[in-house]
């Protein structure tokens, strides 16, 4: 046994609830909450197996299942730029181009004209893609619409250019600690033509042992639409880089408005296993309410380790939208939003990868609602169906599971990971 | 509202094999190396008993219109989760005769 599945205790199940009569209530008094850390989560989880076999279903087939958090949320888990591993001296190298910054095993470069992080490697290993002519870090707002999306959000959000951003930079400027290196840009997110755009104010925070805290103002300016399909942002990793374990809502897709049937757990999949092969390629394979993500290669080396992290403003924020602290939601895929969207059917992607992997590392994705009976703009409120509908209900996206087009703080933290860490399969 | 299947509709691919909407993949569960959960979301909205945490106890509801619970069993675990580990603390099989 390890210390990942230890068994410390055991009690037996009152038989008692199992006599529930049709219809009603049973309860079961909870075993007491075992010791842990502030910033660990305890859940329990209930599963009900048939006992005997049937007609259709063995001995032993899950019927139901049931998991509940235990105790209090844990302690804000406060990601702490990590503990300088090594004391090597951060230098800064400042050319027409770029800004270089680099310790002893690690180096990272911004690009002067444009403010994007154009090269990330760690033990001579590059973490981001190479020789890309798409930026590597990027705010993204665009997700390829859904069958109910492209009834009616998607195209709103096609008129405001939401499918077209792109980014110019205003200023970028360099300070430095003898512990860290910040780089501090002002650009501007537009779709061309139209008269509005977001101002993003993006800080990096690099430490000695080359990771970066990622902080990120997104603010609208002009007039806006009402709401965008993800706020988050976009990484072109290495094309190595496709393997994900995680903790949080898994193993499956999960959205804001379909993620009752996920399970809080340590769960680990390849880049094929995230992608859902839907009829239509569309948006597909998101997790929710993730604690951590670790991205590595086949072999589980390498890659990195994302842990959101509190930005500045966050909590009141937080408390307006009733989010719970920490959790972002997150893809990895080979497919560009783009591609998917041109796909008609599965076969299309066929040759359509990208050469880099792309992890998209969301506060907030919009749920994928209902077109149950029609797009939004047919829906009468009347019907026998609709009268009973709520705001949340109605055709489209729900109204709190719509990702408003408001000012959105974000910040992440990327560590790259010295060594392999946790099981191998 | 259920919704079952809200990004398409239907349960199977056009290859017969179930959309998440019916069941998702099977993935490793790295946390719980002797089980392998299926994840369904038709059989999440029809599943027949629900439960929830109120205090310390746990409140369990019997939807079933004519059946009691006795043909099941239950197992409870309790897992604590951290940055690195998962320790299940407690875990232990209703068996009863």
């Amino acid at each position: 046994m390890t210390d990942r599945d230890s068994l410390i205790s055991s009690t037996v199940f009152p038989l008692e609830v199992l006599t529930i009569d049709p219809g009603k209530q049973g309860k079961v008094t909870l075993p007491p909450i075992p010791k842990h850390e502030p910033h660990e989560e305890v859940f329990l989880a209930v599963i009900f197996r048939q006992r005997t076999s049937t007609a259709w279903a063995d001995a032993g087939y899950e019927v139901a299942s049931i998991q509940s958090r235990l105790g209090s949320k844990p302690a804000a888990s406060i990601a702490t730029t990590p503990a300088n591993i090594q004391t090597s001296e951060l230098s800064v190298e400042h050319t027409q181009q770029a800004y270089t910054i680099s310790a002893a095993d690690w180096s990272l470069a911004f690009d002067r004209a444009t403010g994007f992080l154009s090269s990330w490697s760690f033990n001579e290993r590059s973490l981001l893609h190479v020789n890309s002519s798409s930026p590597l870090l990027l705010p993204d707002f665009w997700r390829a619409p859904t069958d109910n999306d492209a009834a009616s959000d998607a195209k709103d959000w096609k008129r405001w250019g939401l499918d077209s951003m792109t980014s110019s930079l205003r200023s970028i400027s360099v300070s430095q600690t003898p512990s860290h290196i910040t780089i501090t840009t002002s650009s501007r997110m537009a779709p061309p033509i139209l008269a509005w755009g977001f101002i993003v104010n993006t800080t990096y925070d690099i430490s000695q042992s080359g990771a970066i805290r990622i902080t990120v103002n997104i603010k609208p300016s002009g007039a806006a639409p009402r709401t965008v399909p993800h706020v988050g942002i976009l990484l072109r990793l290495d094309s190595s880089l496709d393997h994900a374990s995680w903790f949080g809502l898994g193993p499956g897709e999960a959205y804001a408005d379909k993620k009752a049937a996920q399970r809080i757990g340590l769960w680990s999949a390849d880049i094929d296993e995230l992608h859902t092969p839907y009829e239509v390629p569309q948006e597909n394979g998101n997790r929710m309410d993730t604690r951590w993500l670790r991205i590595s290669d086949e072999r589980g080396e390498g890659g990195l380790k994302v842990r959101m992290v509190r930005s500045e403003g966050e909590e009141s924020q937080e408390k307006e939208q009733e989010q719970e602290q920490g959790l972002f939601e997150w893809t990895l895929s080979r497919y560009s939003a783009a591609t998917l969207e041109a796909a008609k059917h599965p076969c299309d992607l066929i040759g359509k990868e990208e050469d880099a992997v792309l992890l998209r590392l969301d506060k907030k994705m919009a749920g994928v609602g209902t077109g149950a009976c029609g797009p939004r703009e047919y829906c009468c409120g009347i019907g026998d169906v609709c009268a009973w509908m709520s705001t949340d209900d109605r055709a489209g996206i729900g109204e709190k599971y719509e990702v408003k087009c408001v000012e959105w703080n974000l910040a992440f933290l990327l560590e790259p990971m010295r060594r392999a860490c946790g099981p191998r399969y | 509202l259920i919704r079952l299947t809200p990004q398409q509709d239907g349960l199977l691919f056009s290859d017969h094999t179930p959309n998440p909407g019916l069941v998702s993949t099977a993935i490793f569960d790295i946390s719980t190396v002797a089980d392998v959960y299926y994840k369904i979301e038709l059989k999440k909205t029809y599943a027949p008993v629900r439960g929830w945490v109120e205090g310390d106890q746990l409140v369990i509801e019997n939807e079933y219109l004519f059946n009691g619970l006795d043909h099941l069993s239950a197992d409870m675990k309790i897992e604590v989760f951290g940055d690195r580990s998962v320790s299940l603390l407690s875990c232990q099989v209703c068996k009863t005769e």
